[in-house]
């Protein structure tokens, strides 16, 4: 059986990720439309966390990419390169909302 | 058990004689499975026909090419596939009538196949013959549909591909869901398994229904259901859990909103069971009659019965024949393996690209930790075959066998006559040139884009181009 991180694990560290960011820019002004689609961000993983879909294999590569994004949207606060920043978090935005809509898992067939 | 033979033939064509169809009527020959059709015999050619708006099923020219060859040998052959169980709310092969429309609709008539094509298992799926197996690793007897156990022999024509819970769709598989009657495919589903079934093995979580003025669609969980065991209330939703059959028609619409959970036990026990199943079709028609031909070609990822086909993981792999369905498989499993993944496909999502990885457990599965060799492993303990073998490379057969049938005389003495009685080239038009055309163009001009200014590349407009290019 090859091991292959889980949607849930992948999806943590997304949160994770997204989270240390969203508390290390609470303070910084100049990215508060940045912080405020992070905490959009935060709600629709959260929302998705306890869905079925999460538990399937179908779930890590829309997971992975939120995680990914997540990573680089951290990395970039860390830096502080805030001029950067948004192209981020759009990446991420888009990111979830691919997860969202594949999580509702619309015509799936699981058998 | 001894290691069986699996013939084989690479994906490249070529030639007449190296294409698809010629290889598999080539391994089909070279595994002596045309040694098992006897004059008169009836001859079960069975396919998955592909669920409405799947596009990777197994294109109708192969059966039609295996129908004329076995009507050659003087056998009846006649195509079929079995009804389905509901699995999805819009099912669309889970009546004769509705499974006909379909196949009909992928290409698969009589008009087509040049032999019938049959609904082996009646209208609903009730028609079957109960055969034992003792041998069984978890199931203890079959429910075959008829005209497959009534054939003198089954040739088993496959797609192999990737499957959402049995992980594989290969010759085990076809055998195993794909020659049970409906009834039957109820019993390899685990249908009122003490353990496995649905009933039995889902986490049920009425909790979360948070009432129909919060769910628009709720009609649907009822409506879902075939044996009508859910009930929706205001705020409430009932499982009559004790007659669920596990005919899976509701765990698309449960599952999505958190009203059932399903353990991998419960999709890793009917992947055993698919085993035993074919082990059933096998003693149904007679082991010695049974031949097997693997397609592995649109290797996708989830089966032909989703209504829909995701781009191929791996390229195509080539053409097997066997009389041994375990061995087939492994061949086929083994090639899937040895191969580059598919770049943009989801074995690239899944960072499979590299050859020696283990794709389908992954790509195909439904939920984490089932094994893409549990099929394999429990037809090799129920003893439906061996997952030893050897792979034996057939060479292409002369090409005179895979031109054109119907008419083998060389085109000119065909047409000669036909052509000076209706000439299709205009001899007495344009001095003899037939047609009215520029005498000379240049070729070189419309290799590459010259902008929208050019002409075509004749009287003079090359000379613009370039000019243009100069800054003239």
């Amino acid at each position: 059986m090859a091991e292959v991180t889980k949607g849930l694990e992948n999806l943590q560290e997304a949160i994770t990720a997204c989270q240390q960011a969203s508390t290390a820019i609470a303070s910084a002004a100049e990215v508060a439309q940045a912080r405020r689609a992070l905490e959009s961000v935060l709600a629709s993983l959260n929302e998705v966390s306890d869905k079925f879909f999460i538990k399937t294999m179908m779930s890590v590569p829309p997971t992975k990419a939120c995680k990914t994004e997540a990573a680089a949207v951290a990395a970039l606060v860390g830096d502080q390169q805030w001029s950067t920043l948004p192209a981020a978090v759009e990446k991420l935005e888009k990111a979830t909302k691919a997860l969202v809509t594949k999580a509702k898992m619309d015509g799936t067939t699981i058998t | 058990m001894a290691a069986s033979e699996v013939y084989y033939m690479n994906a490249r064509s070529e030639s007449p004689q190296t294409g698809l169809v010629a290889k598999m009527l080539t391994v089909f020959e070279a595994a002596g499975l045309d040694q098992m059709i006897k004059p008169g015999d009836l001859v079960a050619i069975k396919i998955h026909c592909g669920e409405w708006n799947n596009t990777a099923y197994l294109r109708p020219v192969y059966p039609r090419a295996l129908a004329d060859r076995i009507k050659e040998l003087g056998g009846r052959p006649f195509v079929c596939d079995t009804t389905t169980l509901t699995y999805q709310p819009y099912a669309s092969r889970a009546t004769e009538l509705d499974l006909k429309m379909t196949a009909e609709r992928n290409g698969f008539s009589p008009a087509v196949l040049g032999c019938p094509f049959i609904c082996a298992d009646g209208f609903i799926g009730t028609g079957d013959y109960r055969v034992d197996i003792p041998t069984g690793y978890l199931l203890k007897e079959a429910y075959i549909a008829q005209a497959i156990a009534a054939a003198d022999v089954l040739i088993c024509l496959t797609h192999f591909k990737g499957h959402p819970m049995g992980v594989i769709g290969g010759a085990i598989k076809n055998l195993g869901i794909g020659c049970q009657s409906k009834r039957g495919k109820h019993n390899v589903h685990l249908g009122g398994h003490p353990k496995y079934s649905v009933a039995n093995a889902a986490i049920w979580h009425p909790e979360n229904f948070k009432g129909k003025a919060n769910m628009e669609d709720w009609k649907i969980l009822e409506d879902c259901c075939p044996y009508d065991l859910f009930k929706v209330d205001d705020d409430t939703i009932h499982w009559d859990r004790a007659r669920c059959t596990s005919c899976l028609g509701c765990i698309g619409v449960m599952a999505p909103r958190g009203l059932f959970e399903f353990p991998e036990e419960n999709f890793a026990a009917t992947d055993a069971a698919i085993a035993d199943g074919a082990l059933g079709a096998v003693i149904a028609v007679g082991k010695e009659k049974c031949g097997f031909i693997n397609l592995a070609i649109d290797i996708s990822p989830r089966c032909d019965c989703v209504g829909f086909a995701d781009m191929p993981i791996v390229p195509n792999l080539g053409v097997f024949a066997s009389k041994d369905p375990v061995a087939i498989d492994m061949a086929c499993l083994d090639k899937v393996r040895e191969s580059h993944g598919m770049p943009g496909s989801i074995a690239d999502d899944f960072d499979l690209l590299d050859p020696g990885t283990r794709k389908f457990e992954t790509v195909s599965a439904t939920v984490h930790g089932l094994s893409e060799e549990t099929q394999i492993n429990t037809g090799t303990l129920n003893g439906l075959g061996s997952r030893e073998y050897t792979l034996i490379e057939t060479e292409p057969q002369s090409m005179k066998r895979h031109v054109f049938a119907l008419d083998q005389r060389p085109t000119g003495e065909r047409f000669r006559q036909k052509f000076l009685k209706f000439t299709p080239f205009p001899y007495e038009r344009h001095d003899g040139q037939g047609f009215l055309r520029e005498q000379e163009i240049d070729t070189e001009f419309v290799k590459a884009w010259h902008g929208n200014g050019g002409n075509g590349g004749v009287a003079g407009a090359h000379d613009a181009a370039e000019d243009a290019k100069a800054g003239d």
